[in-house]
C-alpha cells in the first residue's frame, strides 16, 4: 500500500469513528430525555417525529439557528477557542475505543494513557471558558469545574491500575482479550467469564464514581449547578458554541460508559450467536441508562463535600486497592 | 391580658393612655415614653412580650400613627402599642434593638409613610424604587394624574444616577 | 499556615436567576465560596395592595388579597375575613367553618408539596418537582370544584363562604385522602431518605429558638428550631380546637428539620381534612351578612397559621364600606429580613438550599 492509501484509510476510519460517536450521542440525548420523562411521570418529547425521535435533530437545528453572542467584555479569542478545546478532545477519544476485535481505529499499545492524557485537556477548556466569559457565574463555574476534574483524574486513573496490573498491558484490546477466558468452568460450559468486575469489584466502584465526577454528571454536576451558578462555565455561550460544549459533555459520558464495559465488563465478549458489536452497545447502553437514572433521582453534592470525597476517601481507597491487588498477584 | 397588668403599666407610665379595642388592650405612648415602654413590656417578667407580630404606619390625616402588635409566647397575651407623630416631624425611636424583626417593619413604614425611626441601623426604601418621590401610602398622595408623577417619567438617565450616554450605548 | 489573601466578589442572585424563588434579588458578597454578606432587595412585585384596598369594598378586597400569597390563597382570605368578622362580631355557621378548614388544610398540603419539589430542584434533584406537581394538580381540581377557580379562589366571604360545595368535591376529597398517604410515602423514599439530601441539609443554617423569636421567625421554621408553637393549637381560631392533630417539632433547627416538618405537617393536615370530612354538618353556609359590608368604626387584628408562618391582617375601619387601612403581616417578608443573618458564613450551595427551605413567596413579600 502506498502512503496515500494509508492516509486515506486512516482518514476514513477517523471519520467513521466520528460518525459513530455522533450517532450514539444523538441516541444518548434522546434516550436521556425519554427515560427521565418516564421517571418523572410525563411523556417527554412527542411532537417531532414518531414519539419525538427526531427531537435531538430539531434541538441541534435550533441551536445552530440561534444568534451566536460573544459578550462585549469577553476575551474574544479564548472565548471562541474554549468550546473547540472541549469538543475536539472528546471526539479524539473515539479513536482508541474497540467496538469489536477488528472495529477499532487505532489499537495503541498505550491506549489508556492516551485516553487519560486527552481527558486532561477538558478542564483546560472549562477554565478558559469560565475565565474568558467575564461573568462571575462562569468564573465560579470554571474554577469549580477545573478543580473538580483535576482532583478526580488521579483516582480515576488509579482505580483502573489494578486492571492494568492484572492484564500487563495498556492496550484496550488486550484488556478485553484478557477477559475472554473463563473464570469458573463447569466442564466445557463457562459459568463466569473472567471479567474484571469480578476480580476488581472495588476498582470498578471507584472508577465509576471518579468517572462520573470527572465528566460532571449528576450527582457531581458542580460546575453547571444551575441552581447556584445559572449554567456554570457555559452561562454566556449560545448557538453552535454551546452545542459544542453540550456534545462534548455527552460524548464524555458516553466514553466513560464504553470504558466501563471495556475495562470491567468484557467489552464485546458475550455468548450465543449475537455478534460482539451488539453486545458492546448493549452493555454500553445499560451504563448510559444507569447514568441517566442517577441524574433523575439524586440531588447534587456540595463542592466542598465533593473535594473531600475525592482527596480524602477515593484517592486513599484506590491506592489501597492497588496495593491489595499487588499482594494478591504476588501471593498467587 | 388581665387588668392588673394594665394597671401596672399605667402606674409606671402615667402619660400612657389606655384604651380597649375589640379583643386587646391599646396603649398610646407619647413620643418620649415609647421606647422606654417597649423596653419595659419586653423585659418585665410578668409581661414578657417577646414576639413583635406586626408594626405598621397608619395615616390619620392630622397625624401619623405607628401601630405595633406585641404578643407573648410565654404568657399568651396580646397588646397593641401605638404612638402618634406629626406629619411635619414624623420621628420616633426605633424598636429594632429590642426586636430585630422590626428592622423590615420599620423600613416598610418609612418607605410607605415616611415615619423616621431614629436609631434604626439601615433605614432605606424597601418596597418602592430608590428614586420614588414622597411616601406613597400617605392619604394625601394623589392616586393618579399627579404632576410630579408625570414629570418623573420625563427624567433622564442622569436623574437616576446612571452614567452619561447610557441610552446610546444600549442602542449600539 | 498564613491565610491566603483573596478578593471578595459580589454576585447577584436574582431577580432573574434560575433558582431564586420569584423575583427575590440577593446581593451576595462572596469570599471564595463563602458568603460574607447578603442584602435582599425586594419590591419587584410590589403592587401596592394595601393602598388598593383603601379604595375597594370589602368584598372586592378578598379577590385582591388572593394574590398576596398566591401559593396559599385561602389563608390570605381567611386572615382578612376573620379580621372583618371580628370587627362586625359575626358568628360564622358551622358548615362554613368546616368547609374553610377543609380547603385551608388542602391548601397547606398543596403548598408543602410545592416546597418539596422546589427544594429538591434547588439541591439539584430534578424529579421531585414533578411528583409534587402531580398532587398539587389534583388539589387544584378540588379547588375548582369548590370555588370555580384554581389558584385564586375568591371563595371565603365575610360570615361564611360563597356557595355550598358540590357532592363531587366531598367524594373527590375523600378519594384524595385515601390516596395521599401512598404518595407521601413516595415523596419520602425519593428525597427524605436520600443520603445526599441528608448530607446537604443536616446541620445547614441552624436556627436558635431565642434568636428566631426575636427575629420574628414563625411557622415551620420556628418549629424546626425546637419551639413548639402552632396558632392552631396555642391560640385556636375558627374550629381548630375540635380536631385531633399533632404539631411536629424539630430538634436541631437545621434545613433538614425545616424540610421534615413540612412533610410531617402534610400528614397532620391530611388527618384534619379526614376528620372534618367525617364531621361535616349540614346547615347554612353563610351568616346573614350583606355582600357589601359596613363594619363599625374600630380596628381588628386577626392572625392565623399559614403554611409559611404567622399570617395576620390588621384592619382599621372608619365605618364606611371600604377599609381605612389594611396591613398584611406577611411571614415571608420577615423571613427575608432574617436571611442576611442566616446566610452569613454559609457556602453558596447551602444558601440556595436555605432560601429554598425558608419558602418564600414574593407575592406576599412585596404585596
Amino acid at each position: 500500500m502506498d502512503s496515500g492509501a494509508i492516509i486515506g484509510m486512516i482518514t476514513l476510519k477517523g471519520v467513521l469513528a466520528l460518525a459513530i460517536g455522533i450517532v450514539n450521542i444523538v441516541i444518548f440525548i434522546y434516550m436521556e430525555r425519554k427515560v427521565i420523562a418516564d421517571m418523572q411521570v410525563r411523556f417527554g418529547p412527542m411532537r417531532v417525529g414518531p414519539h419525538g425521535t427526531l427531537q435531538p435533530i430539531a434541538d441541534v437545528i435550533k441551536l445552530l439557528a440561534k444568534e451566536d453572542i460573544v459578550p462585549a467584555a469577553a476575551d474574544r479569542l479564548l472565548f471562541i477557542l474554549a468550546p473547540f478545546i472541549a469538543f475536539v478532545p472528546a471526539f479524539m477519544l473515539y479513536l482508541t475505543i474497540p467496538i469489536s476485535e477488528n472495529l477499532v481505529v487505532a489499537d495503541l499499545p498505550l491506549g489508556i494513557f492516551y485516553l487519560f492524557g486527552i481527558l486532561t485537556v477538558v478542564p483546560v477548556s472549562v477554565l478558559i471558558a469560565g475565565w474568558s466569559s467575564h461573568s462571575k457565574y462562569a468564573l465560579l463555574g470554571g474554577l469549580r469545574g477545573a478543580a473538580q476534574q483535576i482532583s478526580y483524574e488521579i483516582p480515576l486513573l488509579a482505580s483502573i491500575l489494578g486492571v492494568i496490573m492484572l492484564t500487563g498491558s495498556f492496550s484496550l484490546v488486550d484488556i478485553v482479550k484478557a477477559q475472554q477466558v473463563p473464570l469458573i468452568k463447569l466442564g466445557a460450559f463457562t459459568i463466569l467469564p473472567r471479567w474484571f468486575i469480578f476480580l476488581q469489584p472495588f476498582g470498578f466502584l471507584f472508577y465509576f464514581t471518579a468517572a462520573l465526577a470527572d465528566t460532571q454528571r449528576t450527582p457531581f454536576d458542580m460546575p453547571e449547578a444551575e441552581s447556584e451558578l445559572v449554567q456554570g462555565y457555559n452561562t454566556e455561550y449560545s448557538s453552535i458554541k454551546f452545542a459544542l460544549f453540550f456534545l462534548g459533555e455527552y460524548s464524555n459520558a458516553l466514553i466513560i460508559s464504553a470504558l466501563s464495559v471495556i475495562i470491567f465488563f468484557g467489552g464485546w465478549s458475550g455468548f450465543g450467536p449475537i455478534p460482539g458489536v451488539v453486545w458492546f452497545f448493549l452493555k454500553t447502553y445499560v451504563f448510559v441508562y444507569f447514568i441517566i437514572w442517577l441524574r433523575s433521582t439524586l440531588p447534587r453534592i456540595r463542592i466542598d463535600q465533593l473535594m473531600d470525597m475525592g482527596w480524602k476517601i477515593l484517592l486513599p481507597l484506590t491506592l489501597v486497592n492497588i496495593i491489595v491487588t499487588g499482594f494478591l498477584m504476588i501471593g498467587r | 391580658m388581665n387588668p392588673e397588668l394594665v394597671d401596672k403599666i399605667t402606674r409606671k407610665f402615667p402619660d400612657v393612655a389606655h384604651d380597649i379595642s375589640l379583643d386587646y388592650n391599646v396603649f398610646f405612648a407619647p413620643k418620649d415614653d415609647y421606647l422606654r415602654l417597649a423596653e419595659f413590656l419586653k423585659s418585665e417578667p410578668d409581661l414578657a412580650f417577646d414576639h413583635c407580630s406586626d408594626l405598621c404606619g397608619v395615616d390619620y390625616l392630622d397625624y401619623l400613627e405607628v401601630v405595633c402588635h406585641l404578643y407573648s409566647y410565654k404568657l399568651g397575651h396580646h397588646l397593641c402599642l401605638k404612638a402618634r407623630v406629626t406629619r411635619e416631624e414624623p420621628e420616633i425611636g426605633s424598636l429594632t434593638s429590642l426586636w430585630s424583626t422590626c428592622n423590615f417593619h420599620e423600613r416598610e413604614a418609612w418607605d410607605l409613610y415616611g415615619i423616621v425611626f431614629t436609631g434604626h441601623p439601615d433605614l432605606r426604601r424597601i418596597l418602592s424604587d430608590d428614586d420614588q418621590p414622597g411616601h406613597p401610602y400617605r392619604k394625601d398622595v394623589p392616586l393618579e394624574n399627579d404632576e410630579e408623577w408625570l414629570l418623573r417619567d420625563e427624567k433622564t438617565a442622569e436623574d437616576y444616577g446612571l452614567p452619561l450616554g447610557w441610552e446610546r450605548s444600549a442602542d449600539a | 499556615m498564613p491565610k491566603l489573601k483573596t478578593e471578595e466578589i459580589q454576585v447577584n442572585f436574582g431577580p432573574q436567576h434560575p433558582s431564586m424563588h420569584g423575583v427575590l434579588y440577593l446581593k451576595v458578597t462572596l469570599d471564595g465560596e463563602v458568603i460574607t454578606a447578603a442584602d435582599p432587595v425586594i419590591g419587584y412585585l410590589h403592587r401596592s395592595m394595601e393602598k388598593i384596598f383603601e379604595n375597594r369594598t370589602y368584598a372586592q378586597c378578598i379577590a385582591i388579597i388572593d394574590r398576596a400569597d398566591y401559593m396559599s390563597a385561602y389563608f390570605n382570605e381567611m386572615a382578612f375575613v376573620s379580621a372583618v368578622e371580628k370587627l362586625m362580631e359575626v358568628d360564622v355557621p358551622l358548615r362554613a367553618e368546616y368547609l374553610r378548614v377543609i380547603l385551608m388544610e388542602l391548601n397547606r398540603i398543596q403548598n408543602h408539596a410545592l416546597l418539596y419539589g422546589t427544594l429538591g430542584m434547588d439541591l439539584g434533584a430534578v424529579t421531585p418537582v414533578f411528583y409534587g406537581q402531580r398532587e398539587r394538580e389534583k388539589i387544584f381540581d378540588l379547588f375548582e370544584l369548590a370555588a370555580g377557580y384554581r389558584m385564586h379562589p375568591n371563595y371565603f366571604r365575610v360570615g361564611g363562604v360563597k356557595e355550598d360545595v358540590p357532592e363531587e368535591f366531598l367524594t373527590g376529597t375523600a378519594k384524595f385522602c385515601d390516596n395521599f398517604a401512598g404518595w407521601l410515602e413516595e415523596y419520602n423514599t425519593l428525597l427524605t431518605g436520600n443520603e445526599i439530601f441528608r448530607v446537604r441539609t443536616r446541620g445547614v443554617g441552624k436556627i436558635d429558638p431565642t434568636w428566631a423569636i426575636n427575629a420574628g421567625i414563625t411557622g415551620p421554621l420556628l418549629r424546626a428550631s425546637g419551639f413548639k408553637w402552632d396558632l392552631r393549637k396555642n391560640d385556636p381560631y375558627s374550629i381548630y380546637d375540635q380536631f385531633d392533630f399533632e404539631v411536629p417539632v424539630g430538634t436541631q433547627g437545621d434545613a433538614f428539620d425545616a424540610f421534615w416538618i413540612r412533610m410531617a405537617e402534610m400528614e397532620q393536615s391530611l388527618r384534619i381534612v379526614k376528620q372534618a370530612l367525617s364531621k361535616l354538618p349540614d346547615g347554612p353556609i353563610k351568616a346573614k351578612v350583606p355582600l357589601n359590608v359596613r363594619p363599625p368604626k374600630g380596628e381588628a387584628y386577626a392572625r392565623i397559621e399559614s403554611p409559611r408562618g404567622e399570617s395576620a391582617v390588621y384592619i382599621v375601619s372608619d365605618g364606611s364600606n371600604k377599609p381605612y387601612r389594611v396591613k398584611v403581616r406577611a411571614p415571608s417578608f420577615l423571613h427575608i429580613g432574617c436571611l442576611p443573618d442566616m446566610l452569613r458564613g454559609q457556602l453558596v450551595a447551602d444558601a440556595i438550599a436555605l432560601v429554598g427551605v425558608v419558602d418564600i413567596v414574593m407575592g406576599e413579600v412585596d404585596r
